[in-house]
């Protein structure tokens, strides 16, 4: 369980099969350490966005497991992690179809084309074809 | 299309105990052999007296260029015919036509670990994987289940890989499955090889422990007897009989049918035919549960009938 950016400690919960993580790459970091232990049998469910289920799903077949061993479920938020093609930087959060690239500064069209193995969503830049030609910014991905 | 017939000449014969031979084919018209990967095998034609027998017999080790094969013959009583012949009239230089090899226990290369259980001469395709995946570096692990009397031979066939993770068992309850299919890692596959019983066994306890139906993988020949029956040609006419030590697929062969066949196992399909009337009796990895449950098709290779009459469409 995922609890909050801002705190620094996990949070004692009530029960010990519960463990609060302070974010999701502390989260997949242990997650990762946990599965190599794991055996034959063993079934993850995991629920939250979908860049947080595709990271699980990675952590689950990096450590052998198969599709039938672990099943994903979205909830919350449907922003995109946004993949530039120009400058490969990933723009996380994003929830509207144009987006300022975090690296190159190029305004991205944000497509609905989602890569597996990248866990992202592709943004290509508005105005390659036609430079100045762009479309109204709309909020779609809330 | 591929050449699939092929004439073997027997290059060598080994008694490893009374009911075990070692036998090395090569080709009997020196064209090179097909590469025979692990758990790959072979089907022989044998002449037994006036009977006509195919049997499948898989490779004990991969033959990639090495221009021959190598395979177990157990010797079983009641024979289904084949293994007699091997045991007492098969002599060095013989040639006996036979089938290219054919892989329907392949392992996979993805996996993280194979864990490789045989059961008395069921050890025969796992030599090869053994052998082809400590080649490669791959994680792999192997018990054989062995009758108390052979666990020295079995030992003596391992030696080349003799190790923490290569172990014999005496006796069926040599060896704890519930605990050995626990604690595997994420990414294991499981093959088996041996007796129904005991490829049964492994199946129904790795499906109860959560495993997932890719990763277990069994091989089977020769699960041929049971009841017998009879069995009527709906269109060239005629019956047939079964009987108890007999598959249908060989009672038909015997009978002058010309029925398809590959793998005799139950596994490839190639056998596959029309049931018209009567309930077959199901022991094949081909057909879905549904198909089954239909009761319209039946692999005569391996399945049998729980009634007295079997009407096929042959
Ligand atoms: S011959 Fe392969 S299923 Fe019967």
């Amino acid at each position: 369980m995922i609890e909050g950016h801002s705190r620094a400690i996990p949070s004692p919960l009530p029960e010990e099969t519960v463990h609060g993580f302070r974010s999701a790459s502390h989260l997949l970091i242990a997650l990762r350490r946990r599965l190599a232990q794991e055996h034959m049998g063993f079934r993850l469910y995991a629920a939250g966005t979908e860049g947080f289920l595709w990271d699980v799903a990675g952590a689950c077949e990096a450590a052998g497991m198969g599709k039938a061993e672990y099943r994903l479920c979205h909830s919350g938020s449907a922003q995109r992690r946004i993949f530039c093609v120009h400058c490969r930087t990933m723009t996380d959060g994003v929830t509207t179809n144009l987006v300022t690239c975090s690296g190159c500064g190029a305004q991205l069209f944000v497509r609905d084309h989602f890569s597996r193995r990248l866990n992202a969503f592709m943004g290509f830049q508005i105005d390659a074809e036609v430079p100045g030609e762009t479309i109204p910014v709309e909020e779609l991905y809330r | 299309m591929i050449q699939r017939d092929i004439a073997y000449r027997v290059r060598a014969i080994e008694s490893l105990s009374p009911t075990l031979k070692r036998i090395v084919l090569e080709s009997a018209t020196g064209d090179p052999l097909p590469v025979g990967a692990a758990g790959a095998h072979i089907a022989l034609t044998l002449k037994c007296g006036d009977r006509i027998l195919r049997n499948s017999y898989s490779l004990i080790a991969p033959s990639d260029g090495t221009g021959r094969y190598e395979l177990i013959v157990r010797r079983t009583d009641p024979s289904r015919g084949g293994s007699h012949f091997v045991h007492d009239e098969l002599t060095v230089g013989a040639v006996l036509a036979g089938y290219v090899p054919h892989n329907l226990f392949p392992s996979f290369s993805h996996a993280r670990k194979h864990l490789l259980i045989g059961g008395g001469v069921g050890i025969t395709p796992l030599l090869a994987h053994l052998a082809a995946l400590r080649r490669e570096g791959a994680r792999v692990e192997l018990h054989q289940l062995a009758a108390a009397e052979e666990v020295a031979l079995f030992t003596q066939l391992l030696a080349p890989w003799a190790g923490d993770d290569v172990q014999v068992h005496g006796g069926r309850e040599g060896l704890d499955l519930e605990a050995l299919l626990s604690r595997q890692p994420l990414g294991t596959h499981v093959y088996v090889c041996g007796p129904a019983a005991l490829m049964d066994r492994v199946e129904g306890m790795a499906v109860a422990l959560g495993w997932p139906d890719g990763r277990i993988h069994r091989e089977s020949f020769g699960a041929s007897g049971g009841e017998p029956f009879t069995v009527r040609l709906a269109r060239s006419g005629g019956e047939v009989r079964v009987g108890p030590d007999e598959s249908m697929l060989q009672a038909l062969e015997n009978a002058g049918v010309a029925a398809p066949s590959l793998c005799r196992g139950g596994a490839c399909g190639e056998c596959l035919t029309r049931v018209l009337e009567g309930e077959p009796e199901h022991r094949d990895h081909y057909l879905t549960a549904e198909e089954k449950a239909s009761g319209q098709f039946v692999m005569p290779c391996v399945s049998r009938a729980h009634s007295d009459m079997l009407v096929l469409d042959l």
